[in-house]
């Protein structure tokens, strides 16, 4: 088959490569996805560690000898971290880089470990999304007529309801409960993640139809039902394949909403508690230190602008990436 | 155009009813209740409490009055502010989250369009590779965190406006700007696309071949079709400006309905929540009607009321 608009992946790779900007946003998360993986083999203090005696420091890197309970205690929640961590940097950290917040806390180390609840809820919200989107967009695009509008409408009565006040109702619903789920051995920010990504598959959908739609009209389609191929196969074997492209990039503007999302409700304190940390938490308490008395400015600039890069790049990303893959909608 | 209204009518009443019945089964059903704290309620007064809220009858019941005071515009008492309805709480916050929703649709706007015309106007300048920069860091840019950051810029560093409150108009500037924004970056995009995407049509090579100016043409034809993108993506809009009033109130303590919506979360005062709830859902079909209405208007060549 001829490609006109190089829908090949080696055409939708170059021209990708070709936007200097999508070459930045790629880097830029390359780098925060490995800080939040190495986390426990960085040469930094405890997220949690207490430091009276250096609360509200101001940014002024040292490098020191570390605390030995700190040590301990990361050795025994990350084992191979901190082994890898010893190996590297020995008894060595760098406290104080990034400033203290009020309990003396290292605000580096706490925006390192921070990072891995924002990527954990980017990565398990937006494959939940994708699961749902994708088989509900696959489903209402292929059944067609009576049953394929019915599933359309439930979507467009979803994107009337404001999701975002039912999420916030039944998290902090559920908050009062910590006890009875306790008793299930269910994760509480499991759960929250879980939410955010069974709330945010609309769009996915809407795409997925609209893409099985004109999938189905095709001859290939057409072959493989003259074949004989049940229509379950050809969903699965002929019209799913050719949509992970438009999947793909739907994920890439996904994973920025549902982090902005988990940070949203983290700010409004809903999302992770203490001892945990995210950035929406780490943002909201640096704006809860704001007074007329002392400006910590390091509190609430250095997770704004994670927070802000972070989605900046994905969002690039996730345009370029669109741009690519179909040039025609480029903008 | 009154033939769309009619059309969507049923429509828009068929989504209130099922918001208000979604939400009224969820709230019921998700266990603990407004008077389930950690303090231990003697029995004898929680069941007078529930009895006095209407809580004790079976859920079926309940779910009738409740709906029947929704059609007659009652949301029914506060749980928590006693002494308070739910109706009286709404009518105090709801102008307050109005305003600010208004001032920050209007930052939008006055910020959004001229910088996207200027973009698209001086396309592959400096100016538009600004423009556009900013515009993808602004799309991205949570409200809290430039609520954060122009505190601390305009309050702290120069001491230009109030840190927080509700009142006087200087004490709206801030909040309005940290709302409002992120959505000027994305108008700016759409209406940068829309205009030089209006501009490489043949009925512009028309218009200026006939000898209208530049400036005439990027103003007086392509603005109208390029406008249309720009007027889609006010629905989304507002509905993002209303649920970012969420936390940009609680950062600057504005007592607009989306303070009161949070506490009323976490207080488990279901009947405020779902009165939020309610005339969030009804604020934002009404509005994306008027939006289809207005996009019939720009361009009469699209029937927004017929069956998709």
């Amino acid at each position: 088959m001829s490609d006109p608009i190089g829908t090949t992946r080696a055409g939708v790779t170059r021209r990708l490569l070709r936007r200097r900007g999508s070459l930045l946003a790629l880097a830029l998360l390359g780098a925060v996805v490995l800080l939040a993986l190495l986390a426990p083999a960085l040469p930094l203090p405890g997220y949690s560690s207490l430091d009276a005696t250096h609360a509200m420091a101001r940014p002024a890197p040292e490098w020191r000898t570390a605390d030995e309970s700190a040590l301990a205690q990361l050795a025994e929640a990350h084992p191979a971290g901190a082994a890898l961590r010893h190996a590297l940097f020995g008894e060595r950290e760098l406290a104080g880089a990034l400033g203290r917040d009020a309990l003396g806390r290292d605000v580096l180390a706490r925006l390192v470990w921070g990072s891995r609840v924002s990527l954990m809820v980017g990565l398990i919200a937006s494959l939940v999304s994708v699961v749902i989107g994708v088989s509900w967009g696959l489903l209402a695009g292929y059944a067609g007529g009576r049953l394929g509008n019915l599933m359309m409408r439930v979507v467009d009565v979803l994107y009337s309801v404001p999701l975002l006040f039912v999420v916030i109702l039944v998290v902090a619903l559920l908050r009062e409960q910590g006890a009875a789920l306790a008793r299930f051995d269910v994760d509480r920010e499991a759960i929250l993640y879980v939410v955010i990504g069974a709330v945010s598959w609309l769009t996915m959908a809407q795409v997925v139809r609209g893409q099985v739609l004109s999938l189905r009209q095709r001859d290939f389609v057409a072959a493989a039902r003259a074949l004989g191929s049940s229509g379950s196969r050809v969903m699965l074997r002929h019209i799913l394949p050719n949509l992970w492209g438009f999947v793909v990039v739907y994920l890439t503007l996904t994973v920025p909403r549902v982090i902005l999302f988990e940070s949203f409700l983290s700010f409004l304190g809903l999302g992770v508690e203490p001892p945990g940390v995210s950035w929406g938490l780490l943002a909201s308490e640096g704006l809860e230190q704001l007074t007329a008395i002392s400006v910590a400015w390091w509190l609430v600039v250095f997770p704004g602008l994670a927070l802000a890069l972070t989605l900046g790049a994905l969002n690039m990303l996730g345009d370029s990436l669109r741009d690519a893959l179909d040039p025609r909608l480029a903008t | 155009m009154m033939r769309l209204v009619l059309v969507r009518l049923p429509w828009t009443a068929a989504i209130l009813l099922l918001v208000a019945s979604g939400s009224f089964f969820l709230v019921r059903l998700v266990p603990g209740g407004p008077f389930d704290q950690e303090k231990v309620t003697d029995p004898v007064i929680r069941a007078n409490l529930l009895a006095a809220y209407d809580m004790d009858a079976p859920l079926g019941v309940q779910y009738a009055r409740y709906m029947r005071g929704l059609l007659h515009g009652d949301f029914g008492p506060s749980l928590r502010y006693r002494d308070y309805s739910v109706n009286q709480i709404v009518g105090e916050s709801l102008p307050i989250s109005l305003l600010l929703g208004a001032c920050a649709l209007a930052v939008a706007l006055l910020v959004g369009l001229p910088a996207g015309a200027l973009a698209a106007s001086r396309r592959a300048s400096w100016v538009d590779t600004l423009v556009m920069g900013a515009s993808t860091l602004g799309v991205a840019l949570p409200s809290f965190v430039l609520a954060g950051l122009l505190v601390l810029l305009f309050v702290f560093q120069w001491r230009l406006f109030p840190v927080a409150g509700y009142g006087s108009p200087a004490q709206l500037v801030l909040p309005a700007i940290a709302l409002g924004l992120p959505f000027a970056a994305s108008i700016a995009r759409l209406f940068r696309a829309g205009l030089l995407e209006a501009l490489g049509e043949d009925w512009v090579r028309t218009a200026r071949a006939k000898g209208l100016s530049p400036r005439g043409v990027l103003w007086g034809h392509a603005t109208r079709v390029a406008l249309l993108p720009v007027v889609s993506f006010l629905g989304p809009a507002v509905a993002g400006v209303l649920s970012g009033s969420l936390v940009v109130e609680r950062v600057f303590a504005i007592a607009g309905m989306g303070s009161h919506f949070v506490d009323s979360a976490f207080n488990a005062d279901y009947n405020l929540a779902l009165g939020v709830v309610m005339v969030y859902t009804v604020l934002v079909t009404l509005l994306n009607l008027a939006v289809d209405v207005a996009y019939g208007l720009l361009d009469p060549r699209i029937e927004v009321g017929a069956p998709a």
